[in-house]
């Protein structure tokens, strides 16, 4: 086990949920890490977020996933010794942002990132963990073009079947629409929905459904994907929170929409991709495996 | 302080194995209120797994239920049958017929290589049938399970030390028991997950197979090992004070939070562990979620974490022990066959001398324990989870006095 002593503490690179992030440079092998402090002063001694995140990390060994090296124990609080990576998806978009204009990104490197993160995602759910927070903050990215699934803070491991959660998870633009209804027995597909706003935010530069409440954001969900009702989603009106006085919305042409605030010209297998991973009904959503066996990834697995 | 209490309350109970409840009788104040306000959220889980199981077994589609028929028809020339397969098959086809006696590190033949190959596999493959079920993670279970049978080995403890006498952490199982049978209590007063105690039970074991226990610390760890398993599996957690009050002033929360740290450290933070529950319902699929068979198996899964014989055993063995003993017990008229044997992680009992020591120790166990486990005890006698230890107790008398006559 690493001393605090090894590493010296250069900038602090953000805030996270319940930890302050650090850049460090490991004296002995010169090495940048990012230190990520937890405060242990809680009443309820080391928050379970924490032991959650580093139990579940020390399991997941993938090139998408950012790699914890080790963890310090000092006297009021534990450092979490991570991989160190140059940016997140998040700055990265908003540094492309032309006057007022949020530009996407060139096609390929739209794929290139989302193609690591199924793979990163594949790999969790593969070894039983649902992330829970997928949003461009918590993708890293490096000057390599890597990108890396960070931040499992709200992760958790899951048995077979799959027990029910808390609904109160995901940051609310990419939280899935039965997760904002209520359900508490969503398993993986919960992470996809996620990947598939990520995907159309990177390639318009803007996130696809910026709700500032539930309400909304089911709202803003529906006027694009269509109100769901049994016909589309059976057993949409058994979950605790659905509305059935709802305005009625029908699907609008997803492909069209985004077309029109991005330069490049979307390919059809990308839209159909992006309906895979929208699917507002959890079972008919695409897994991650699936999605990375899609035809836009053709290049990439041929 | 409260260094002095501690060893008190501790030593009343180690010198007289029956009062062993006041090692901290779990206070029913506590208990109660948090009970009531968990089932106000909706939050106890403990029997809705069961009660999924059960829907299930009603849409079971009828194709399967006439596939498995055809199977039992077949009666006892299948297996000939597909010796003869495999042996013809043996130089084609050399996977297959691996799979037909699949280890845990063998990767099984995925569906997708087409029906010529599901031919050829010796077992039903029950995973298919459960496709359009989101909760059962259907194109994952394989990878799944692959990466459960392999971290299993790595968070079990390598030696029983409560069996090694000459090892430095050698702890008297008697003791072991008295904590157990009390993190039993607390956690049915805590309503919480069954998961969460077997987590405990093996962070516990985990934490003792490496570093030696002093007498007076013995209820620290056991409490701060169910607070870091709750932690780890519950959605709604109890307080922290709650934890200490249980212990009727033996810990304080400082003590809790500190013996966490210690505890967390010395793991190095491996918490997460292949839950024996996930095999035993893995296991579960074999008799299409046998209602009787399950519960219980669950008793017979519990008095082998709880007893201190196979604190060494990883928990996909144990879930098959607990598995073949209920289904014995239940004179189960079909046998363990290929389809039990895959997923049972590869566990053929017929053949497997060391496995059928493991299930003669447990019956053997619960019918003359060598420790005390009266909570346990009382817990599979109540009505709540199916009143099966009397029988079963029942039948693991019958199983010694006969000699293990036909067990196999």
């Amino acid at each position: 086990m690493a001393s605090s002593s090894q590493f010296k503490q250069l900038e602090k690179l953000g805030n996270g949920t319940y930890a302050t992030v650090y850049k460090g440079l490991n004296k002995t092998t010169g090495i940048y890490v990012a230190l990520k402090e937890v405060k242990l002063d809680s009443e309820e001694g080391t928050p379970s977020t924490a032991v959650r995140e580093i139990s579940l990390m020390k399991e997941l060994k993938h090139e998408n996933i950012v790699r914890l090296y080790d963890v310090i124990h000092t006297e009021n609080k534990l450092t979490l010794v991570f991989e160190f990576m140059d940016n997140d998806l998040k700055k990265y978009m908003d540094s492309r942002i032309v006057g007022n204009t949020p530009y996407g990104f060139e096609m390929s490197l739209v794929k290139y990132f989302e193609w690591q993160l199924l793979q990163g995602v594949a790999f969790c759910h593969e070894n039983r963990i649902l992330h829970r927070d997928l949003k461009p903050q918590n993708l890293l990215i490096n000057n390599k073009g890597q990108l890396k699934l960070g931040d499992f803070g709200l992760a958790r491991a899951f048995g077979i079947p799959v027990n029910t959660f808390s609904s109160e998870v995901v940051t609310l633009w990419y939280r899935a629409p039965d997760v904002l209804m209520g359900s508490r027995t969503y398993s993986t597909s919960i992470d996809i929905w996620s990947c598939g706003c990520i995907l159309a935010e990177m390639i318009t530069g803007r996130p696809l459904f910026p709700g500032t409440n539930d309400e909304e954001q089911l709202k803003l969900i529906f006027e694009t994907m269509g109100t769901p009702t049994e016909r589309t989603w059976p057993g949409v009106s058994t979950l605790p929170k659905y509305n059935p006085r709802l305005p009625q919305h029908l699907p609008k042409d997803l492909g069209a929409l985004l077309q029109s605030q991005t330069r490049e010209k979307m390919e059809l297998t990308l839209i159909d991709l992006l309906y895979g991973l929208l699917q507002l009904n959890p079972d008919r959503r695409l897994s991650a495996k699936q999605a990375l066996n899609h035809p836009w990834f053709a290049e990439y697995y041929q | 302080m409260s260094e002095l209490t501690r060893s008190r309350t501790l030593n009343n109970a180690v010198t007289d194995e029956n009062a062993s409840r006041s090692v901290g009788r779990a206070k029913t104040i506590a208990g109660a209120s948090l009970g009531a306000q968990r089932k106000a959220l909706g939050e106890v889980r403990n029997w809705q797994t069961q009660s999924q199981d059960d829907a299930k077994i009603e849409t079971t589609s009828t194709q399967e239920v006439r596939s498995q028929r055809d199977w039992e028809l077949e009666g006892p020339s299948r297996k000939k049958r597909q010796i003869y397969m495999s042996d013809d098959e043996s130089e084609s086809d050399d996977e297959s017929q691996g799979s037909g006696a699949s280890t845990s590190s063998t990767k099984r033949p995925r569906l997708e290589e087409g029906p010529a190959h599901r031919a050829l596999q010796s077992w039903r493959d029950l995973d298919r049938d459960e496709k359009d079920d989101v909760c059962m993670v259907y194109e994952y279970t394989d990878d799944i399970f692959d990466h459960l049978y392999q971290r299993e080995k790595q968070t079990t403890p390598t030696y029983n030390y409560l069996t090694a006498t000459d090892s430095p952490q050698y702890l008297r199982p008697s003791l072991r028991a008295i904590l157990i049978d009390w993190l039993v209590e607390v956690h049915q007063k805590f309503q919480l997950l069954p998961e969460t105690l077997y987590l405990a039970i093996n962070v516990m074991d985990r934490f003792m197979s490496m570093r030696k226990v002093s007498m007076a610390k013995l209820q620290l760890l056991a409490v701060s090992s169910l607070l870091i398993a709750a932690k780890f599996e519950e959605v709604n957690l109890p307080k922290l004070s709650q934890y200490a009050y249980i212990t009727d002033g033996a810990c304080s929360s400082q003590d809790i939070k500190d013996a966490e740290m210690y505890v967390l450290t010395t793991l190095k933070f491996n918490i997460g562990w292949p839950n024996p529950l996930n095999f035993l319902r893995r296991i579960s699929k074999a008799d299409n979620y046998d209602v009787q068979a399950r519960s219980v198996a669950k008793f017979f899964l519990e008095y082998a974490m709880c007893c201190p014989k196979f604190v060494d055993i990883i928990p996909s063995r144990v879930s098959a022990m607990a598995m073949f003993c209920a289904r014995q017990s239940l004179d189960k008229d079909d046998k363990w066959d290929s389809t039990f044997e895959h997923y049972s992680g590869g566990v053929d009992p017929l053949n497997e001398p060391e496995f059928q020591d493991l299930c003669r120790d447990l019956i053997k166990e619960i019918s003359k324990p060598t420790t005390q486990l009266k909570a346990l005890e009382a817990k599979y006698s109540s009505k709540q989870m199916g009143s099966v230890f009397e029988p079963a107790k029942i039948w693991c008398d019958l199983m010694v006095a006969s000699k293990f006559e036909d067990l196999f």
